[in-house]
Order: C-alpha cells, then structure tokens, then sequence
C-alpha cells in the first residue's frame, strides 16, 4: 500500500480516524434520577462501593431499592469540581442551567470558602437551617461544626465529619528514652519531655530525630493551637482577630518550638503523604493528627503496635484539648431539579444507620450526629495502637471542638498567617527571644491591616 | 446559476469558507475572551452575576498592593536568572554536543533534550524529593561531600525557595534551549570558520566574530521567547510549593497570584487586572530587548 504523504501520516490520520468514531460512537453515559458529585475516592466508595465482588448492596443501591431513584456518583477532581460548579453558580440565568447541576455536591473545606463570596441570598447553595429543623437534624449535630459551612448563620452544607485533632506519636520510641508523653498537660511541659527525649536519641547517633511535626513555613498547626484558645483569624461576619494579643503569644510560642535551642518540631518530608515516612523511620516522632490522618496511618502494617494517642496539650485550663483539621459538606445547589428529593438523599446518606454503615466500610472517621456516636465501633480497642481506645478518645474530643468559620479570605488569612510565621523564625533565628513577642505583634498588624485592605476592596454591599 | 457562474462564485468565496473555522474560533476562544478580560479589569465582581464598573480600581488597588509587588519582583528575578543561565548554559551544551570529538553525541542530545518532555508537575514532584530536606537527594550528596549530616530545607528556607525553582526549571529546559541552538549552529556557513583561522582567529575569536552573529536570530529568539515564558512561570511552584506561595511569599509568582485572586478568592476583574499587568510588563520588557539586539532593523 503506498500513501503519497508517507506511512506515518496515515498511521496518525487512522488512529485519529478510530479513536474520533470510537468515541461518537461510544454509548452516552446512563445518567441517574439523582447526580451526585464528590471529590474523594473514600467518599465515593462509600457511597457506590468499591466495585469489589460478593459485597452487600451499595448505599446507592439500597436507596433506588427503597425509592426506586437511580443515583449516579459521579468523581470529579477536587479543582475541576470546584470550577464547573462556580460556573454554573455564576451563569446570568441559573434556570438555563439547571440540566446540568448536580442534585448534590460535596466541597471541601480548602474550597469552601469562595461559595460565601457573594451575598447571602446568592450563595450557589440552597440553605439548610429550615431542612436541618424539620427534620430534627439541627439538634443532633455537633454544633460547631454547622458553623464551618455557615454565612450570617445561614446553613449551606451538612458536616461529613468533625476531625477532631489529636497528637499520635511513636510510643515505642519514647517508652525507650523512658519519656511520658501523655503525661503532658501543656505545652510548655509537652515541649520538656520533647527535649529530653530528642537529647536522648541526638546522644545515640540520630541527629535528625525530631520529636514533633511542626513547619516552621507553615501555618496549620499554628492554626489549631489558635482554634484550641477559640481564636478564629477571621469570622463569618469578616471580623479579622488575627492583631490579637494572644495570636501573638502563640505565634511566639511556635516560633520557639520550631527554632532556636529549644526547638522539637521538624517539616516533614514533601510530597503527598510522605509525612508517613518520616514516622515510620523515626525521624519524626509524633504528628498532629486528625480522625482522617489516624485511617492513613493503618497503610503503614510495620508501625502496628508503636503508636500511641493522646489530646493536644493546652495553654490555659480554658483552651480546648483539641482543634479540627479539614472538613467536607454536602450541600443542594439552588438550581438542583429537586432540592426536596436531594434533602432525602442526604438524609440516607448522612443520617441513617444504612448510611453510616456505608461509611464504616471505607473509614472509621467520626460522623457529626452524635447519636452514632455510641457505635460500638468507636468504643473498641484498636490493636494498631497498641489496644488505645483511639475512637473513644475522638469521640470525647468531637464533643470539645472550637468553632471554625470559613470565609473567602480565610485561605488568604492563613497564608499571611504562614508568612508572618517564617518571619518570626527568621527574626528568631537572627535575634533569639529578644522582643520576640513585639516583633510577632508587629508583623501580625501589618498583616491584619492588609487583609482588611482586601476584604474592604471586594466587598460589595449586602 | 449557471456552470460559469457557479464557478465564479466558487472563485471569490471559497478563500472565505476555508479561513471561517479558524476565524470562528479565534473570535470565540481568543478574541472574546480577551476582550472581556480587558472589560472584567475595570469591574468589581463577585462572579459574572455581581459587577461594578470601578475604572481604574483595581489597577489602583495593585499599585498598592504589596503581594502583587512581591510577586512581581519573585517574577523578575525568576526571569534574570533563567534567561541569565538558560542561555550560555544551552548555547555551551549545543556548542559542545556539536563538536565531532564528542562521541555518542545523538544519544547525549537525547538525553539533555528528553527533560523537557516529562513537563512541568512531573518535574515538580521529582524535585519536591530530591529536594527534600532528610533524605533528599541533594542533602545526602552533600552529607557524603562534607561528611557531616546536612539538613538544608531547600523548598522552607525563604532564600533558598526561588533557588530551587530556578534549579528545576533550569533541569527542565536547558535541554530544550539546546536542540534550537544546534539547529542554529549547524546553519552557520562552514566557509566563515575556515576564512577567519587563514585570518589567523583563534577559538574565542572565532565565537565572538563568526558563531555568535550567525546565530543571532536565535539568539534574539530564545531570549525573548524565554524572558515571556518565565513571567508565565506557574505549575512548577505551584506543585512544588503544594499550592502555596512557598515560605514568606519568595514563590509567589504573578500567575500563582492571578489563579489565587481569581480562583479561589474568586474576584475576576482583579485577576483579569493582574493578567493584563502582566500583558504590559511582559510587552514592554520584550519591546526593549528587540530594539536593543537591533533584529527589526535587517532585512
């Protein structure tokens, strides 16, 4: 066969030729009743199964079984999520778009915030207080937690879950310097039995043994100690808290956990994940970790055994013995065909004891209802730490945890929050604790001063 | 309509039907979009559905805006830097790897060439490791130089932040820079080098008076090319940085902060602001290194 432009351009043009029919060709996708779109693989397990054989019915399945709706969830990457979403709340006439809107979507907490952007009665999302009531769910949820998904007290999103925050750490390592660390009320006293036992192991031959998780660039950490002193960077009415005095406490304190000669926290290794590593060679030796960090730990089969928990220590008798770290909500958009039909997908999903067996199957992470919270499956002893009861202590922590807003700027807040910290550490590391305090209270002004800069641009009147 | 007519017709319009796909889809996915930027930078929105002609507003508002100045001077230094090393480093290797004493010289090419196509986040992941402060490959090279455990957190250390950047992109692209300077030099006339060693040039002068003219063009090309694409720099911080502005801001870059302004706080007509910031910057700057190399002057 000759072709006068050579073989390799009929080669392209038939594969281009095949694979454009393949995909007109391709039967269209068998669309649901009901369209669901999430972001994480576990929640869409959750929901339609991992596709595993000889499995009891999907949670989906049992809901077309009992309503006879077929519903597709649908995985979609967590930005591509969050741009076809935003898009369909932006077009000029939602009526248009309706075909396309899914009846639900989850969001994150990272994303959340953009959604509060425009005035309440614009916001993409349907509001749920009037569902929550009816329904009884209000009451039965953690309280906090609705605030994270909130604007002006208006209700867009039901909580997945409540990541309380607790410190996990290689009990194995510090029973061998002979070091409590559970025994640590506060800080101050967690930050002395870090040092002996880093002092313990730098003099056997492992300089780079930390003893805790904390970056000096940033601010996450810093983050959930302000949230255990209930301190918001900013709250849902734009409120910026971030010049406070005790901010600035704080963040001198972190600056002299992660620099300087009293220094125990260490950056974990980048890359998704790799915190892992660092802990199961010991270079860090314990980790903040919330309820959906404990279920990453488990892929690790060698540290079974090793680990320990315990609540975050405090400051002051009135801080909290714990933060929340992460988050997702479920929420109708207002251009969904059927909010009514949408509100009793969650209420299965969310609420029934179908749905939190669904759940149970792909994670063990505390559900925000509280009634479930007397599962046995909470209570029992778990092996992978050593017997600790780890579900029980979440479950006495999900009940402490401080409220958390989220607005548009709370992404930026906490990036300034992050700059400001690695100023501090090199103003730390240039000066040590000389003025510590006023120079964190300065950089903090500067920093607060511009955010409101911001948040007085792009407002536009309610 | 008869056959002379129809052929007539056929004559004058068919031009136009050809050009009319490319035409539509430059009006709709270039020029539109364009246009309604330029327009969006004079608002303050909250999405398409909340606007307020604000004029000037928002260029006003990056005047003073430290984080837009902040990612502007992280842009130009980026740009210095990588234009500064990208270039004798590419031009060196090109020269080197066109040499006849070099042996396996296609597979070297190759191979300096074949960093460029695992593309950017691949490259970011690679060096979030290698880069890595414990274990990374960099640290533990030097570790076993100095022969004292070396800690060095490339990516938190605010100094050392763009440093690593450069490194990355550098990897990346030198490689590419190569392949168009050997094309170039390969081009030059043969003749030139002979007539200029009778003339009794040696090596350096043979550079400075035949190689480096002949490859002007190029030359001229690559710099402009490179000093665009750098202010474009993105996807490698942002994969590098895990989504953030790396430690005090030394990662931020102007694009970084047009998708935060835009994407996640969600305000359209400042990033549409910001884009075209940078549109000037980059044509002003593109501008004088045109005029300076003197190239619209040849025929």
């Amino acid at each position: 066969m000759s072709f006068h432009l050579g073989k390799p351009i009929l080669a392209m043009l038939l594969i281009v030729g095949g694979s454009g029919a393949a995909v007109l060709l391709r039967p269209p996708p068998r669309s649901g009743d009901l369209v669901v779109w999430v972001f994480a693989m576990s929640h869409a397990e959750s929901l339609r199964g991992d596709g595993s054989p000889n499995q009891p019915p999907t949670l989906i399945e049992q809901y077309q079984q009992r309503t006879g709706q077929r519903v597709e969830v649908k995985l979609i990457n967590n930005n591509a999520l969050n741009l076809r979403l935003m898009s369909i709340f932006d077009r000029l006439d939602r009526d248009e778009v309706s075909g396309e809107t899914p009846d639900l979507a989850t969001i994150e907490i990272g994303s959340v915030g953009r959604y509060f952007r425009p005035p309440v009665q614009d916001v993409g999302f349907l509001p749920l207080n009037e569902y929550l009531k009816r329904s009884g769910y209000m009451d039965r949820i953690v309280p906090p937690r609705l605030a994270t998904w909130s604007k002006r007290g208006v209700i867009f999103g039901v909580p997945h879950d409540v990541h309380p925050v607790t410190i996990t750490y290689r009990k194995d390592l510090f029973d061998e310097a002979d070091i409590n660390l559970a025994s640590a009320q506060t800080w101050p006293e967690f930050q002395d039995l870090c040092l002996a036992f880093q002092a313990y192991w730098h003099e056997r031959g492992h300089p780079h043994r930390y003893a805790i998780e904390l970056p000096f660039a940033a601010s996450d950490y810093l983050v959930c100690m302000l949230l255990q002193r209930h301190i918001n960077l900013i709250d849902d009415e734009d409120r910026i808290y971030m010049a406070e005095p005790i901010v600035a406490e704080t963040l001198a304190y972190y600056v002299r956990l992660v620099s300087g000669r009293r220094r125990i926290g260490a950056t974990p290794t980048p890359g998704t994940n790799m915190w892992m590593r660092d802990l199961d060679r010991g270079d860090i030796c314990a980790f903040i970790t919330a309820d959906w960090r404990a279920t990453y730990l488990k892929n690790l089969p060698n540290l079974a055994g090793k680990l320990a928990m315990m609540p975050l220590p405090r400051f002051e008798p009135t801080d909290a013995p714990t933060a929340t770290w992460g988050g997702t909500m479920i929420g109708i958009p207002r251009t969904a065909r059927d909010p009514d039909e949408a509100w009793r997908l969650i209420e299965f999903f969310y609420f029934s004891p179908e749905g939190l067996a669904a759940r149970q199957r792909v994670t063990k992470i505390l559900p925000p209802v509280r009634d479930f919270w007397n599962d046995p499956l909470y209570n029992e002893p778990d092996p992978f730490y050593g017997g600790q009861r780890v579900g029980q202590l979440f479950v006495e922590l999900g009940d402490q945890i401080p409220t958390r807003y989220v607005t548009p700027y709370t992404t930026m807040a906490i990036a300034q929050l992050s700059q400001v910290l690695t100023a501090a550490v090199e103003y730390h590391r240039a000066r040590g604790d000389s003025g510590l305090e006023e120079h964190c209270q300065q950089l903090l002004n500067d920093a607060a001063q511009d955010l409101q800069r911001r948040i007085d641009f792009g407002r536009i009147d309610e | 309509m008869n056959r002379a007519r129809l052929w007539s017709f056929q004559y004058r319009y068919a031009p136009y039907l050809f050009v009319t796909p490319f035409i539509v889809l430059f009006l709709v996915f270039l020029l539109y979009p364009l246009g309604r930027s330029f327009m969006l930078s004079f608002y303050q929105t909250i999405g398409p559905r909340h606007q307020k002609f604000i004029g000037l507003g928002n260029y006003w508002f990056l005047l003073q805006d430290r984080l837009f100045w902040a990612a502007l001077g992280n842009t130009a230094m980026y740009v210095i830097g990588f234009v500064g090393l990208q270039i004798p480093a590419a031009l060196g290797l090109a020269m080197l790897l066109n040499s006849k004493l070099v042996l396996g010289r296609s597979f070297f090419r190759f191979a300096f060439f074949s960093t460029h196509l695992v593309g950017s986040v691949f490259v970011a992941v690679l060096f979030s490791q290698l880069l890595s402060p414990r274990h990374g490959l960099l640290n533990m090279a030097l570790s076993w130089l100095l022969q004292t455990p070396i800690e060095i957190n490339w990516l938190g250390e605010p100094r050392l932040a763009m440093v690593s950047v450069l490194f990355a992109s550098l990897w990346l692209s030198i490689g590419f820079g190569m392949i168009y300077f050997l094309a170039a030099l390969q081009a030059v006339d043969r003749d030139l080098y002979e007539a200029a060693m009778v003339d009794g040039a040696g090596k350096w002068s043979q550079f400075w008076n035949v190689t480096l003219p002949g490859i002007r063009p190029v030359l001229v090309f690559m710099v402009v090319v490179g000093t665009i694409g750098a202010f474009q720099l993105f996807e490698l911080p942002f994969v590098l940085f895990q989504q953030s502005a790396g430690p005090n801001n030394s990662a931020l870059t102007i694009v970084m902060y047009l998708f935060m302004t835009g994407f996640q706080v969600r305000d359209l007509g400042l990033a549409s602001a910001i884009g075209w910031s940078l549109v000037l910057v980059i044509f002003l700057i593109a501008l004088v290194q045109v005029r300076i190399s003197g190239v619209t002057r040849e025929g």
